[in-house]
């Protein structure tokens, strides 16, 4: 587990190191505030997944356990939502219903895509669990039913949520991008924006590696919980 | 007869893909949507409504954006399909580098390419599809790779070998027909992913230059404009040809189902 661990951060440093490298030659000191800006997308972006997967998963979890009936009919809703409301459409909506609004609404609104992938995936991902050999082979054994959904099932249910998490957060930023010129936030997805509408390509080009870079370190990140969920993730 | 068995007596594989895409309800539905999403426009024209109305204008912008789409999805696409095809060609090495360069440009937010290129290149529609499509093609790489590493290497194709075949009529009267369905499936999602991405660079004012219209520079004005009633009919309209393009991918995928050997 730990040999993945760091064979996933070695496999990442050739991309960051290139990232890191195409916005100091872009834009020399505009990388630093590219840097310096960016806490404020990490914090929307971080935000609005952990808010959305907290709502998401558990629904699709009980619609992967539940495939037919009244507790699996929210999940599967929410996971049939998903691809039709890409993060940005959200968020421009919501400024648009809102008049403007609170930070908070943007986060809520940028939650929304998370919640419909995370239960989507969990949903899929918990019934091929379900049907897969291993449960099958736990219950021969005698393990009790609940038993084999919370230590079998439930962790290979989660593992390709979290492997997904670099896709989501990728998706997630064009919202942000969107929500913080919208909404008035000084994050690094404004910044970009204004320097491509402006076109200053050092600036937009230092911009768009840092939000790169955020997007490949929660890749990392999923990747290295996904193997740590899930056995089978690691051989990838 | 049951939706997912094949008699091979009884239809051909193409009609056995086309039967269990009609079984396919929502994929049904998709598609008369979409053909809906792209026609209305050309309705619309001959009513001749008030020509400043937002509803109109988004009902107009359909068939633009749908064709932006199209073309900017079928390129990517293609190359994608280029790409998995030579990693698994090649295999060793070359494979793994191929894959690597794929999953690591499919980590960025490529979504981000179209803006940057539209605001520092300037707007224009060949960039825009170059750039839309260039970001859907990482994704549509690894997924074409997989279908193939899947299914290109099976016994039938040694078999062919085996009776004498020479390596292209192998691929041509075996892997090509056994893989294009599965790939069409594999690939389907670079549409929607193109529709999405041109849309954002719409929304965020650096996507299709001014005089076309899509529902993703619609979207934008009504932001700019700060006007929501302009924003409801190009969003509705773009959530629901995602939706179909989606539900009509399902179908594509339940056509071609993984046979067990």
């Amino acid at each position: 587990m730990l040999s993945f661990a760091v064979r996933c951060l070695i496999g990442a440093l050739p991309g960051l190191g290139l990232l890191a490298a195409l916005a100091v030659l872009a834009a020399g000191d505009g990388a630093a505030r590219a840097l310096a800006a960016l806490p404020v997308t990490l914090g929307l972006v971080a935000g609005a997944l952990a808010l959305g997967l907290l709502a998401g998963v558990p629904l699709g979890l009980a619609a992967g356990r539940f495939r037919r009936g009244p507790l699996g009919a929210p999940g599967a809703a929410l996971a049939a939502l998903g691809p039709a409301v890409p993060a940005f459409l959200a968020v421009a909506v919501a400024f648009a219903v809102g008049r403007g609004g609170s930070p908070e609404l943007l986060l809520a609104a940028l939650a929304v895509a998370p919640a419909a992938d995370g239960a989507r995936i969990a949903r899929g991902a918990l019934a091929a669990a379900l049907e897969g050999g291993f449960v099958l082979a736990a219950r021969g054994r005698g393990v009790p039913a609940g038993r084999v959904l919370r230590r079998h099932a439930l962790p290979a249910a989660l593992a390709p949520v979290a492997g997904a998490l670099g896709g989501m957060a990728a998706a997630l930023t064009a919202g942000a991008v969107l929500g913080e010129a919208l909404f008035g936030l000084p994050g690094a997805g404004a910044l970009f924006l204004e320097a491509a509408r402006a076109g200053a390509a050092g600036p937009a080009v230092a911009a768009a590696a840092a939000l790169g870079g955020m997007v490949l370190a929660l890749h990392v990140a999923g990747r290295i919980v996904g193997g740590w969920l899930d056995p089978r993730e690691r051989a990838a | 007869m049951d939706a997912g068995r094949f008699d091979p007596v009884m239809e051909t594989p193409a009609q056995a893909a086309r039967r269990r895409f009609a079984a396919h309800r929502p994929a049904v539905h998709g598609v008369g949507a979409l053909a809906v999403l792209a026609l209305l426009g050309f309705v619309e024209s001959m009513l001749a409504g008030p020509s400043g109305d937002p509803v109109v204008r988004a009902l107009d912008a359909g068939h633009t954006t749908l064709a932006l789409a199209l073309v900017g999805g079928t390129l990517a696409a293609l190359v994608g399909a280029g790409w998995g095809a030579l990693a698994v060609a090649a295999g060793g090495r070359l494979e793994r580098r191929l894959t690597q360069a794929a999953r690591g440009l499919a980590a960025l937010p490529l979504a981000l390419l179209p803006v940057l290129a539209g605001g520092l290149l300037g707007r224009g529609v060949d960039l825009l599809i170059l750039t839309v499509a260039a970001a859907a093609v990482p994704a549509a790489a690894l997924a074409a790779r997989a279908t193939l590493r899947a299914r290109a290497r099976r016994e039938y194709a040694m078999a062919a070998r085996a009776a004498g075949l020479t390596p292209a009529m192998v691929l041509w009267r075996h892997t090509i027909p056994t893989v294009a369905g599965p790939l069409l499936a594999a690939v389907w999602p670079v549409l929607a992913r193109a529709l999405a991405v041109e849309s954002f660079a719409g929304a965020v004012g650096l996507g299709a230059p001014t005089p076309v219209d899509t529902w993703g520079t619609l979207i934008g004005e009504a932001l700019a404009a700060q006007a929501p009633m302009g924003l409801l009919a190009p969003a509705l309209l773009l959530a629901a040809a995602l939706a179909a393009l989606n539900a009509v991918g399902d179908g594509v995928a339940a056509a071609f189902p993984e046979e067990r050997p």
